[in-house]
């Protein structure tokens, strides 16, 4: 596994579009060198998505990153995200599923892998694309870096879209560097019910686009109405029970028993439906709840 | 000059039978005993000395020998002090030659002459039963829990004088007990707990009483306050009593373990909630120098309820996939190796994160959720047949009560014991895997649910015959024959990944 380091200075392909300018208007400084690895150096020339959100992601959110991340990956747009766990790492695991590239911005040292159980995330990362970081080898993972490292994500990519997001959590700080630096800001509205979703739906109040179909990012780098909605998600169920069942969930978790309160046909069939919804891939079974997909 | 007496001694939670030999002969006056005493054994020497003098005895100004046989077995308690008395006596010639043939004899002794009692009685009566003895004397504290065993012939000790008299045919024996009734502990001073307590929770409520009936081991995952511990502390209020030969199991292994409270032949099963602060040998029994009965083992025929799983030791609780496999303990120590019998339901309960707060309030990241959640191990999670999620309801309605329940468990119970005759395995979820299609009939959408579930969840061998015990079980709750569709999905639905 290669570990070629590189190194962007500025005035030379400084990856980061108008650091400098950024630096005049702003007191959130843009580092003078950024440091690399990886084998993808060409990663930077392609248009460069950010495809941010919480740790606490709900399984609809890791299925909803991973998507959007495949999607770009066959838009031939670099898919940049923070390599940590939950939206991040899904958005970075569906550009590499769909053998695109993708660029990890590391709030450590290049040689540290936070969090640890990412260790082959990183290395598939480094093999089709690159982790960049502006700190020095053996830098530690602290609480502090991490904010500052979201605005070198916001900064490097020509949007940011943010799939899921808590009120409080560092994806906001991202979402608002984003629009200081004048990049595009998409987030995925989601129930009031889902505390991952109140911090997009913050976004959405506050001016982000809405992203209803991967399709939509492509309006951000110039390419919009190319192609189609985007999601890969089976077609809806035509059997009634069904289709009743994915009503009863309401795109929300659900246990059994709740579901069986809200069918409007007997237990005896939701065995049936519930089975062939989780073989459709239309449900998935997680923390002992029923997710809609 | 010398005589014998046979005894017994606890050994794990039977009876091992010991033969007293005193040897009284000319030489300084003094007191030996061999054959591996505890201290207790040791200082017996002077309980024994101050009781023959306060019952009016001789005690020999000679060499006096004590030989506890087998002598390379290790001997704990006190329980052995009136055989030694009573042999002490009959050397020293206060007691006819042959009176002490035959007899077995428990007791300690008080400094007074008075005969206290021994833990363990329905061991060790057992046993010196079962060594050919035809009276046993036991303290008259013990003497109904005696009576129990099947062939025994009691005679009460009072105080060692009235034994001396009794035992030369100069004074009548006293009568001996009834036999006890079989009859429930309940439990002191608390307000009885009934299962229409806990509103809400219909899966979970469901779940109890499939665990009940099948012996299914259950998990319940949930936040805090939701109502998880209340319904797990109602499970005995629908435990289906225990007939006599468990109840004399039971009661054997509660006496021997010193838990047995009152003479009664205990019918309840037998409901244990240790602490999260319990050890690995609390739990699964064990110590240094007598091995006593764990948890599982007191748990024995009824429900072992674990409050915040995660909580326990690790390795307290990976100690626990042996005994749940086999429903036996083996204890192994440099001195031998003991089986306790440990089968047991287990009911645990867990926190989805260590802070314990509300959903809402909750701050754990998702490392810490992880973290908890591995203390668990897969291997302990396989063995609850039963894994639910229990989530807040705001479900008003009361629900059945324990007596309907109850009564709902025993009849499924009872369908179990007529299905299961002849075999070792007592309910559903003792079925192995290999017996499964002789004893849970399966209607053919049943075959078709269940088929259909193990490809959704790329289900292992062990997995699917989990699904299919549990949906047995939730049939003899219905009362039918048949297994239908439904009762596997319910299964299913019961057995989640809840991390």
């Amino acid at each position: 596994m290669s570990r070629r380091p590189h190194r962007w200075e500025r005035g030379h392909d400084f990856p980061i579009r108008d650091a400098d300018e950024l630096d005049a208007m702003f007191d959130a400084k843009m580092p003078e060198v950024l440091l690399g690895e990886g084998d993808r150096v060409d990663a930077f020339a392609a248009p460069r998505v950010a495809i941010v959100g919480t740790r606490a992601a709900t399984p609809m959110g890791i299925a909803d990153a991973t998507e959007i991340g495949a999607f770009c990956a066959r838009a031939g747009i670099t898919v940049i995200s923070g390599l940590a766990i939950g939206i991040d790492g899904a958005a970075h695991q569906g550009a590499l599923a769909a053998g695109g590239l993708t660029v990890g911005v590391v709030a450590t040292g290049l040689d540290v892998t936070y969090p640890r159980r990412h260790a082959s995330l990183y290395d598939q990362v480094r093999e089709q694309g690159l982790i960049v970081g502006e700190n020095e080898y053996g830098t530690q993972p602290l609480p502090w870096r991490f904010p500052v490292r979201n605005r070198i994500i916001a900064a490097l990519a020509d949007a940011v879209v943010v799939v899921e997001a808590t009120l409080t959590g560092g994806t906001r700080i991202t979402a608002n560097d984003a629009v200081r630096f004048n990049r595009d800001v998409y987030a995925m509205p989601g129930s009031r019910r889902n505390p991952a979703a109140a911090g997009c739906n913050a976004l959405l109040l506050d001016g982000a686009k809405p992203l209803l179909e991967p399709s939509d990012v492509l309006f951000a780098i110039g390419r919009g109405g190319t192609v189609e909605g985007g999601w890969t998600a089976p077609p809806p169920p035509i059997d009634p029970d069904q289709q009743a069942v994915l009503h009863a969930l309401a795109g929300d978790s659900a246990t059994v028993d709740e579901i069986e309160r809200r069918v409007p046909f007997p237990a005896r069939r939701l065995g049936a439906a519930l089975r062939a919804l989780e073989l459709g891939g239309h449900v998935e079974r997680k923390r002992g709840l029923w997710w809609p997909r | 000059m010398l005589a014998s007496v046979r005894s017994a001694v606890l050994e794990g939670v039977d009876g091992g039978i010991v033969t007293v030999e005193v040897h009284v002969s000319r030489g300084l006056p003094g007191y030996t005993v061999v054959g591996l005493p505890d201290a207790a054994g040791r200082e017996s020497r002077e309980r024994v000395r101050a009781a023959l003098l306060s019952s009016g005895l001789e005690y020999p100004q000679q060499r006096v020998t004590v030989n506890l046989a087998p002598a390379s077995v290790r001997k704990t308690g006190a329980g052995l002090e009136l055989a030694v008395a009573l042999a002490l006596t009959c050397a020293a010639g206060g007691l006819p030659s042959g009176a002490l043939d035959r007899v077995g004899v428990l007791g300690e002794l008080g400094l007074d002459g008075g005969v206290r009692p021994v833990v363990g009685t329905l061991a060790l009566v057992d046993a010196l039963v079962r060594a050919g003895v035809e009276h046993v004397i036991v303290p008259a504290a013990n003497a109904s829990e005696a009576a129990l065993v099947p062939g025994a012939l009691i005679r009460v000790a009072r105080t060692l004088g009235e034994l001396h008299l009794c035992l030369k045919g100069e004074a009548p024996w006293p009568d001996p007990p009834d036999p006890p009734p079989m009859q429930a502990l309940l439990p002191e001073g608390d307000e009885p707990l009934d299962l229409a307590d806990v509103r809400g929770l219909t899966q979970a409520r469901h779940a109890l009483a499939i665990a009940a009936a099948g012996s299914h081991h259950l998990l319940m995952v949930g936040p805090p306050g939701v109502g998880k511990t209340m319904l797990a502390r109602r499970l005995p209020t629908i435990l289906t009593p225990l007939d006599r030969d468990e109840a004399l199991e039971v009661t054997k292994i509660h006496s021997a373990a010193g838990t047995h409270r009152g003479p009664a032949l205990r019918i309840d099963p037998p409901f244990r909630q240790p602490h999260h602060s319990a050890s690995m040998v609390s739990l699964v029994g064990g110590g240094s120098s007598r091995v006593r009965p764990g948890e599982v083992s007191l748990a024995h025929r009824g429900a072992l309820f674990l409050d915040e799983l995660p909580e326990f030791p690790v390795h307290a609780l990976e100690s626990l996939r042996q005994p749940l496999e086999e429903r036996v303990v083996r204890v192994s120590r440099a001195s031998g190796t003991i089986e306790f019998p440990a089968d047991f339901l287990l009911v645990g309960c867990a926190n989805p994160c260590p802070c314990g707060r509300k959903v809402t309030e909750c701050k754990c990241g998702d490392v810490q959720r992880m973290r908890y959640s591995r203390r668990l191990s897969a291997p302990l999670l396989d063995r609850f047949d039963l894994r639910i999620k229990v989530q807040p309801d705001d479900g008003t309605d009361p629900g059945e009560s324990s007596a309907v329940v109850a009564e709902r468990v025993a009849a499924a119970v009872a369908r179990q014991r007529v299905r299961l005759r002849g075999t070792n395995w007592r309910r559903n979820a003792h079925i192995p895997a290999g017996a499964l299609e002789r004893y849970t009939l399966l209607s053919d959408e049943a075959r078709e649910a269940w088929l259909g579930t193990c490809a959704v969840r790329q289900l292992t061998g062990r997995g699917a015959a989990r699904i299919r015990r549990v949906a047995r079980t939730i049939a003899d709750l219905d009362d039918r024959i048949e297994i239908e569709a439904l009762d596997i999905d319910r299964a299913a639905w019961m057995r989640e990944d809840l991390w």
